[in-house]
């Protein structure tokens, strides 16, 4: 008999489609694995069974009576806590939103409900996004280390098989980063594909919306969902003309830049040579290595530090000044000293990031995309602050997590994180494929190219 | 071009700071906040390398055709 947890979420969408499994039959096989995974792994805030099965029921009906809406419907999905569900609080897993009601759905909330997909629950993320950990839900591949953050929830919800994708978001890295430490694919798209109305912001100039589940497919799908033009949201852009998400063709003649600076500095040696082995892997199915040098990698993480700690200190300004206790340690202490920096800050760093995003397009010139490391070392124990690297140095591990992800929040730039391989320890490794601005389409090929089998040698 | 030279500023002053801009800080977290401010302070200051003078428009422009719309 089908195990429908066994199935992606495109195979679980061709089967519906097909008349060969129901929605009603997904709902219970995500329900009963929450059922015995998440008082352990705490993914969820909220989970909805009545809504889910009585959704998944009329689902069902509606496809039995040739009302199907397409690849997303009768599908079980989860959706990060930042946004909104019409008469259901967002509470970005903070005290301080204690009491909220969202008076009316975020757009990507409608974009699903509107493709048929069953939305189970809500899915805890780090403090308002503010981190890269989510220190209350542990990691399923390993419940002794972190899921990563901001979207740690969601990321773990679908690696245990609560849900076949979820909605996150990401600001330094926050659908990245959780999908590398829990094996799966998430994609930041171009700033301004993904409309934001709705969602509950961090810091509004690098904040996205994306996708994250078991394959690149799967993530192509929900994109094709979510993706389009929304005067709500003031960076939202209408793609090219030629932008098509489900182009399919070779990576041959690619030129894939692999960068000789900053991405393999302080990164673990089994994360690097998964790297390479990606690098080797499209090689030999005739993409083109180039050797490039990463401009202005000195001022990326500067960069995005003085638009991030600003804009969310400006966020929350009336917050933190009338609830200042009800927000944890770590996002407290950083919303107050970000109150008081000054303006003559931010600007400096807008216009530097004008600066860097004008030498990456340089780069892109030269390139396709860009293979690096998702981030520089696997997923860390729950108890452990920094990493340790060979040189004698330490590193926070939310700063170690950042460093490789922010980069494409301040260029704006669409990334994707693919599982390639296992540590030493048996945890998943992610590499990193950014490209041009919207140019998703590309790099989500490329993703593909790269989860496809390894050919013998 | 060189780096700014940050210099820290006291738990005193930052809670003048704060003070000033109306943020409720508890005095026995000025230290802590002073010390964070420093390390953001400290961090950004890297950006004063960069010749954003010479390269950078010197402020968004505000596009008046299109009323309240930002950016």
């Amino acid at each position: 008999m089908l195990n429908p947890l066994n199935l992606t979420l495109a195979q679980a969408s061709a089967a519906i489609a097909a008349r060969e499994l129901s929605p009603v039959e997904l709902v219970d096989a995500a329900l009963a694995r929450i059922g015995e995974r998440e008082l352990e792994i705490n993914a969820f805030v909220s989970v909805w069974e009545k809504a889910a099965r009585q959704q998944a029921l009329k689902a069902e009906r509606d496809i039995q009576h040739g009302r199907y809406r397409g690849p997303l419907h009768g599908i079980p999905v989860a959706l990060k806590d930042l946004f909104d569900i019409a008469g259901h609080p967002t509470t970005a897993s903070s005290r301080v939103r204690d009491g909220h009601r969202a008076e009316a759905n975020s757009a990507v909330t409608d974009a699903l409900l509107r493709g048929g997909a069953i939305i189970l629950g809500k899915t805890h993320t780090h403090e308002f996004a503010f981190g890269l950990t989510t220190p209350q839900t542990r990691n399923p591949l390993d419940p002794q280390r972190t899921p990563g953050g901001s979207s740690g929830g969601a990321a773990a919800a679908v690696a245990y098989g609560g849900a076949w994708a979820a909605m996150g978001t990401d600001t330094g890295g926050s659908i990245r980063v959780p999908a590398a430490l829990c094996g799966l694919v998430g994609f930041k798209p171009t700033y301004g594909l993904v409309s934001r109305h709705g969602t509950m912001p961090l810091a509004w100039s690098l904040d996205h919306a994306g996708p994250m589940a078991r394959t690149v497919e799967d993530v192509g799908l929900l994109l094709q969902a979510v993706m389009g033009f929304d005067a709500r949201d003031p960076a939202s852009r209408t793609p090219p003309a030629s932008f098509d998400i489900n182009a399919q063709s070779s990576v041959h003649g690619l030129r894939v830049g692999i960068p000789r600076n900053y991405y393999f500095d302080h990164v673990a040696e089994p994360v690097a040579a998964a790297v390479r082995r990606a690098a080797a892997h499209l090689e030999q199915q005739g993409a083109v290595l180039v050797e490039v040098d990463i401009p202005l990698a000195d001022y990326l993480i500067p960069a995005q530090w003085g638009l991030m700690v600003a804009e969310a200190a400006t966020v929350h300004a009336k917050d933190i000044r009338q609830s200042a206790s009800l927000y944890g340690d770590d996002v407290r202490t950083l919303l107050e000293a970000g109150q008081l920096l000054p303006a003559g800050v931010y600007l400096k760093a807008q216009r530097a990031r004008g600066l860097i995003a004008k030498r990456w397009c340089s780069l892109f010139s030269e390139i396709d995309v860009l293979l690096t490391p998702t981030v520089p070392q696997t997923a860390a124990s729950l108890e452990q602050d920094t990493f340790d690297w060979e040189d004698g140095s330490q590193e926070s591990v939310s700063e170690a997590y950042v460093r490789l992800c922010a980069p494409a929040n301040v260029t704006g730039l669409p990334a994707l994180t693919v599982p390639f391989g296992k540590d030493h320890q048996g945890l998943p490794v992610g590499v990193q494929i950014m490209g041009k601005a919207f140019d998703d389409a590309k790099v989500l090929q490329v993703g593909r190219a790269i989860e496809q089998p390894l050919s013998p040698i | 071009m060189t780096v700014q030279n940050v210099s820290p500023m006291s738990a005193e002053e930052t809670l003048a700071l704060a003070t000033s801009l109306g943020l409720p800080l508890d005095s026995e977290r000025a230290p802590m906040i002073a010390d964070v401010l420093h390390h953001i302070h400290t961090v950004i200051a890297r950006l004063d390398e960069l010749p954003i003078d010479e390269s950078c428009t010197p402020s968004f422009a505000f596009d008046a055709s299109q009323g309240n719309k930002p950016c």
